[in-house]
Order: C-alpha cells, then sequence, then structure tokens
C-alpha cells in the first residue's frame, strides 16, 4: 500500500527569545546557562492561539500542493496540552464541546473527512496520530489521504522550561498518503507505560525509565525490520536537549553523526511537532537521498514513548 | 586437640557478626575475644570476651592495660575482620581502618607471646582494575582502583606482606558476600542490595560495565564456614585463598535477568510496571549522565547514581579468580560452593519483601485521584 508522508509544512511563534531573556522574564526554571549546556539558545513564542496556527499551515500545506479539500478522507487534530483542545473561553459546561479539530474541518472545507482529536499522549501526540492515520488507510480501501495536524501553545504566562526542555509554540501539518512516492512509512512503533502516569509524583523514575526505553523501542523496531544502526541514514529526534540525545545516542551505541541537531539550539521543543519539522527541514535542504532511512523517536508525557521508520 | 583463643575484630561487622556462632561451633576455640568499639549492648556466651578497643588507636589498640595484657599473653590466633568496607567513604577514613589499622593491629599481634596464627581477611576487591584470570598470589600495586576501599584493601595487603612478614599470617580475599543460602536472609544491606532495591524503583537507568562481566557473589555460610575452617584446622601461613564462586560466577547479563525475573515472579505488580533492565553502557555515557543528574539536581536520581558510581566501574574490568589453593585447603571439610542460581534469587525475593522504598520515591501505587 505504500503509505506515506508526502507533504509537511510548519508554523512557528512569530517572536523569537533568547534564553537570556527567558531569564530576565522569569520564564525559565534552571539557570539560561545550564540550559544552554543542554543545547538550547532560544524559543518562539505567539501571542495566537493553536488553532489559528493549526489553521494557517494546513492552510498554507493544501495550497502548496494544490489538494483539493474534498479529497481529505480524515482529520486529526493533535496536542499534547488538553487546554488547547477547547477553543473556547465561554464560561459553562457547553465550552469544554467547542473543539479544534471540527473548527478547523469547517475552516478548511474538508466536507468528506471525518475527524477528531489525540490530546492524551503528550508530546507523543503526532506520532499517535501518524499511526492512526496509518491505520485508518488500512482499513479503509476507499481512503486515500489524511490530513494531521498538531499544534501546541503554551497558556498566556507559563514559564518557558518543562522538566529541562525549552518550550516553542508552533503547529504542523502533515499529509499521510496511500501509494505515497516517497517518505514511506516502513515501521511504527508505540509504548505506553502506565506507572509513569503521574509524570509529577514519578519524575525521577520517568527519568530514569526515559533511557533505557527508548533504546528498547528503537532497537525493537530497528531489530523487526532486519537493521542495524549503521544502516539509517538520519535519526531525526525530538527536540527535548541536546544532551538527552548525546545519552541516548551513547546508550544504543549510534553514531552522534546520524542526528540532526540543527534545530534544537534555534527553536528547542516544538511539543508534538519536533520530528516532523526537523524531518521538513532535512527534506528540504536535500539532505535525504532516494531510499534513505530516517528513524524519528519521540516521548510523550503519560507516559508513551514512539518511533516511526521513514524511506525517502 | 589445639585449643585456640581468637580474637576477632570487626565483631559487630556484616560477616563479624557471623562469625562469631560460627567460631563458637568449632570444638578449638577455646576462647573468643571480641574487639568492640563500645561497650556491647547484648550478653554474649561465656566463651565470648568482649573487649573494648579501636584499631586505628597505634599499639595499645585503644585497650586498657589489664586488657592489652590479657591478650597479649592469651591469644594464639588473630581473626582481622575490621574493615571500612564503604565505596564511597573518604580516602583518610578507608585508609586509617583498613590500612592503618591493620598496621596497629600486626604490631599488636607480634607482642602476643602465644600467637601462632593470624589471618586477615581481605577483598576480591583488592584486585583493583586488573583483568582476566587472577590466582591466588601476592597483589602488585599497578592497575589502579574504582574506589578507596579496593585501594585502601589493597595496601592492607601490602602491609600484611610487609609487617606480618615476621609473624604466621594468612590472607583470605573474600568474594561478595549477600546473604544466607538457606533462606536468602540479608546479613546487611550492602552497595549490590541497595542497587537492586533501586532497580525494583525504577531508578537505575543505566550502569558503567561490560555486559557478560563476571560478578562474584558468596554466601554467608560458605564465607564464614571456609573462615573458621581455613583458621583453626588448616591454617598455613604465608597461603592465600580466595574464598568466592571463582568459576561459578554469575555473568552481569545474567545477574539482571536473575533478578528481574524474581522482581516479576515475586511481586505480579511489579511485572505491571513494565520496568526496563538498566542499558550496561560504556563510562562516558554513564558520566555524562551522572553529570547531568547532578546538574539538574533530580535528588532520587542523584542517590541512585552515586552508588552505582561508587563501585558499578569495578564491572568494566572483567575477571575471573582461581580459588584451587582455597579448595585444595578445604578438600575433604565437606564446605562447598553454594549454587549462585539458586540462592542469589532467594536473596532478591528477601530483598524486595523487606526493602522500602528510597528516599524521593512516591510510595506505590499512586491513587487515581484528582488533587
Amino acid at each position: 500500500m505504500n503509505n506515506g508522508i508526502t507533504a509537511i509544512e510548519y508554523t512557528l511563534g512569530e517572536e523569537t527569545l533568547s534564553l537570556e531573556t527567558l531569564e530576565q522574564q522569569g520564564l525559565l526554571d534552571s539557570p539560561a546557562e545550564q540550559l544552554h549546556q543542554f543545547g538550547f539558545a532560544s524559543c518562539r513564542f505567539t501571542r495566537r492561539s493553536p488553532a489559528a496556527l493549526a489553521q494557517e499551515c494546513a492552510q498554507r500545506l493544501l495550497e502548496e500542493k494544490s489538494i483539493d479539500p474534498e479529497t481529505i478522507d480524515l482529520l486529526i487534530y493533535a496536542g499534547a496540552l488538553t487546554c488547547n483542545h477547547s477553543i473556547s473561553r465561554r464560561p459553562g459546561v457547553m465550552a469544554n464541546f467547542i473543539y479544534p479539530a471540527t473548527a478547523l474541518h469547517d475552516s478548511l472545507g474538508l466536507v468528506n473527512a471525518n475527524a477528531f482529536g489525540i490530546s492524551q499522549t503528550g508530546c507523543g501526540a503526532m506520532m499517535t496520530a501518524v499511526r492512526c492515520a496509518t491505520d485508518f488507510l488500512h482499513s479503509h480501501p476507499e481512503a486515500q489521504r489524511v490530513l494531521v495536524v498538531g499544534a501546541d501553545v503554551l497558556p498566556p504566562g507559563s514559564k518557558r522550561e518543562i522538566f529541562y526542555s525549552l518550550i516553542s509554540d508552533g503547529a504542523c501539518a502533515l499529509l499521510v498518503e496511500k501509494n505515497a512516492a516517497k517518505n514511506k512509512i516502513v515501521a511504527q512503533k508505540q509504548k505506553t507505560k502506565g506507572f509513569y502516569w503521574d509524570c509529577e509524583k514519578r519524575k525521577f523514575e520517568l527519568i530514569a525509565a526515559y533511557f533505557p526505553t527508548a533504546r528498547a523501542i528503537m532497537q525493537e523496531l530497528l531489530h523487526e525490520e532486519g537493521l542495524h544502526p549503521e544502516e539509517l541514514s538520519h535519526i531525526v529526534p525530538h527536540n527535548v536537549s541536546l544532551r538527552s540525545w548525546q545519552i541516548l545516542l551513547g546508550l544504543c551505541r549510534m553514531p552522534t553523526g546520524l542526528l540532526f541537531s540543527e534545530n534544537i539550539a534555534p527553536i528547542g521543543h516544538v511539543v508534538a511537532a519536533d520530528n516532523f519539522i526537523n524531518f521538513r527541514d532535512l527534506e528540504s535542504r536535500n539532505e535525504l537521498k532516494p531510499d534513505d532511512r530516517a528513524l524519528l523517536f519521540n516521548f510523550g508525557f503519560g507516559a508513551n514513548w514512539s518511533c516511526l521508520l521513514l524511506q525517502h | 586437640m589445639k585449643k585456640h583463643h581468637i580474637l576477632l575484630t570487626g565483631a559487630t561487622g556484616a560477616l563479624g557478626r557471623a562469625l562469631i556462632p560460627q567460631l563458637l561451633q568449632e570444638p578449638s576455640v577455646e576462647r573468643l575475644y571480641v574487639l568492640l568499639r563500645q561497650a556491647p549492648k547484648e550478653n554474649f556466651p561465656a566463651r565470648v570476651i568482649p573487649v573494648l578497643g579501636d584499631i586505628r588507636v597505634p599499639r595499645s589498640l585503644g585497650l586498657s592495660a589489664l586488657h592489652q595484657d590479657l591478650l597479649q599473653k592469651n591469644v594464639t590466633g588473630v581473626l582481622h575482620s575490621a574493615a571500612d568496607t564503604r565505596f564511597d567513604a573518604p580516602y583518610a577514613e578507608a585508609y586509617a581502618t583498613n590500612v592503618s589499622g591493620t598496621e596497629n593491629l600486626l604490631r599488636f599481634a607480634s607482642n602476643c607471646t602465644r600467637l601462632d596464627r593470624f589471618v586477615h581477611l581481605s577483598t576480591l576487591c583488592a584486585t583493583g582494575k586488573r583483568t582476566g584470570r587472577l590466582r591466588e598470589t601476592p597483589l602488585e600495586n599497578k592497575h589502579g582502583f574504582v574506589n578507596h576501599y579496593e585501594a585502601t584493601k589493597s595496601a592492607a595487603e601490602f602491609v600484611v606482606q610487609q609487617e606480618g612478614a615476621r609473624l604466621p599470617v594468612s590472607t583470605i580475599r573474600l568474594g561478595t558476600v549477600i546473604g544466607r543460602e538457606t533462606t536468602g536472609a540479608i546479613h546487611q544491606m550492602g552497595a549490590l542490595h541497595r542497587a537492586l532495591r533501586l532497580m525494583y524503583c525504577s531508578l537505575v537507568p543505566m550502569m558503567p560495565a561490560r555486559p557478560h562481566c563476571p560478578v562474584d557473589l558468596i554466601s554467608v555460610e560458605y564465607a564464614t564456614q571456609a573462615i573458621v575452617e581455613l583458621l583453626c584446622n588448616r591454617f598455613s601461613t604465608g597461603s592465600i585463598y580466595h574464598l568466592c564462586a571463582a568459576r561459578d560466577y554469575l555473568p552481569l547479563d545474567e545477574l539482571l535477568d536473575l533478578a528481574y525475573q524474581t522482581f516479576s515472579q515475586n511481586r505480579p505488580s511489579w511485572r505491571r510496571r513494565a520496568i526496563e533492565r538498566p542499558t550496561v553502557v560504556d563510562l562516558s555515557t554513564f558520566e555524562l549522565f551522572r553529570q547531568t543528574v547532578e546538574e539538574t539536581g533530580a535528588p532520587g536520581l542523584m542517590d541512585s547514581l552515586r552508588l552505582l558510581s561508587s563501585f558499578a566501574p569495578q564491572l568494566l574490568y572483567p575477571k575471573t579468580y582461581d580459588d584451587s589453593q582455597c579448595q585444595l585447603a578445604l578438600a575433604g571439610s565437606g564446605i562447598r560452593r553454594p549454587n549462585l542460581r539458586e540462592f542469589f534469587p532467594q536473596m532478591v525475593a528477601s530483598l524486595i519483601t523487606t526493602a522500602e522504598a528510597p528516599r524521593h520515591i512516591a510510595p506505590t501505587p499512586l491513587q487515581l485521584e484528582v488533587a
């Protein structure tokens, strides 16, 4: 069937804030110097809503790829922050039912698509959405394409650091299609470990579990595909910190040269969208050759570990 | 039958406590003097005579004049079990007990007029960063160590070789004594026990080691029976013994498998947590993680990593121990190495039954309630 990711667009917050500025504004938990050492330099901040960012990048994707909105079979709206899954600020219970997924469905004119949201797999939301999209295309012979849109904006006044990661506001849209000519989805894997569901109370255990579980899921996926790490062209990270990737690659005995880390310093962690923003930049810089294999890895609170193998 | 009057140091330590009943079971032990730093709280059997002192005190060992006289006139054998066994002890403290203390004791023993045996309990750790198959021979101090315990126990062996040249001295290098083979009961929590407990609590993401590195563990019963036998009935001046698992060691991979199987079998609720085994990594990866945790100040993990740092790097230097001299000396005694694959899981089961959660860790299970 050759499902693949045929198009990616993203939108970042319009303001760039340096670590020093964030520190002066009291928006960090750790000293700026420490976050520099972890590989960060600045983040992107928006005054717009996540739904507006999502609308902008999804619209651009459809226009630039000349996709007729009526040919979209499914819209999946993904985000890590549950507060972003209601777009109303009105009081009352009814406001909880005002969803960005259907608002986007309406504004983009996706008249033939179903729509739903994914909101409880943390930063793994877009990975989960791609998995759902692939499963949907497998199980619906008539369906051809799924639009996945992820958007996360921290609530106003929030600190910009979570668990030693510098957070950017942003959105990303991607198209999962059947019979894709490029970026074929070769394999996907996810692990959920409910023991760590309370990420505040289990934070030390979670830090400890993160690394061996990440290693396990990546190695299992490669093993199942009969691949060795040296057969990968790139590792496309989530941008939680360069330091954590140096440790993880050491654990996996993978060469650090495989890591596409250029976006970690300038934009930090764009919550659920990192992997696809990075993959898009890798592609647009012509750093991918035909048949190159890229491994995307991601972790989300909850706790969920995800990885995805794409063949260009 | 020759009757022994034994002076035991380290009587309140992990091994010393278990040696007392074993020595009292030995018919040839007529008197047992136990050197204590503080007045005992419990009563000892009639054959046991507690004496207050401290091996760190030069010449007198801090003994009263009466006790000095008593010991120097009566003691026929010394069993030197006292040691600072902390892997993270400051060097000066470890040196004071392990090296200076041994030196002081040897000098004191040289004035014991009836002395015919002195057994120095050392450790396989004294072999430091050596690799390969190690024989029961004197150590050469040129390979380096991963902690002060190893360094000072090695230095103590050197002192025994030098200072003890004029004395009837024997050295026994012990494997890690982890618990009772009959019940799995743990005589004292050591670094290995604490590390296993942290693994159980999902606080050990990685350890610096080689996957198949041999881990040499023995039981309390094997250690105490063999020590008393080698001291009382099979003493041989100048001998060096490896009292250890030798070829029956557990490779690290297998040890971790056995531990995690035991966690899972004994605690079904633990199995549901799906806690990964720690990843075996090189030292630079481990150090980078440790540095990161130190920088971020995660206390629960810092405790774990400091513990691991104190001993796990030894697992980067794989070695096995030849114990043929020890086995030859024990031949016919009926004392045998226990089956490590049987008693290690028993010990792990005992550990998780009695273990409390480490500091900073939320008790399990967390309640599904909105705070």
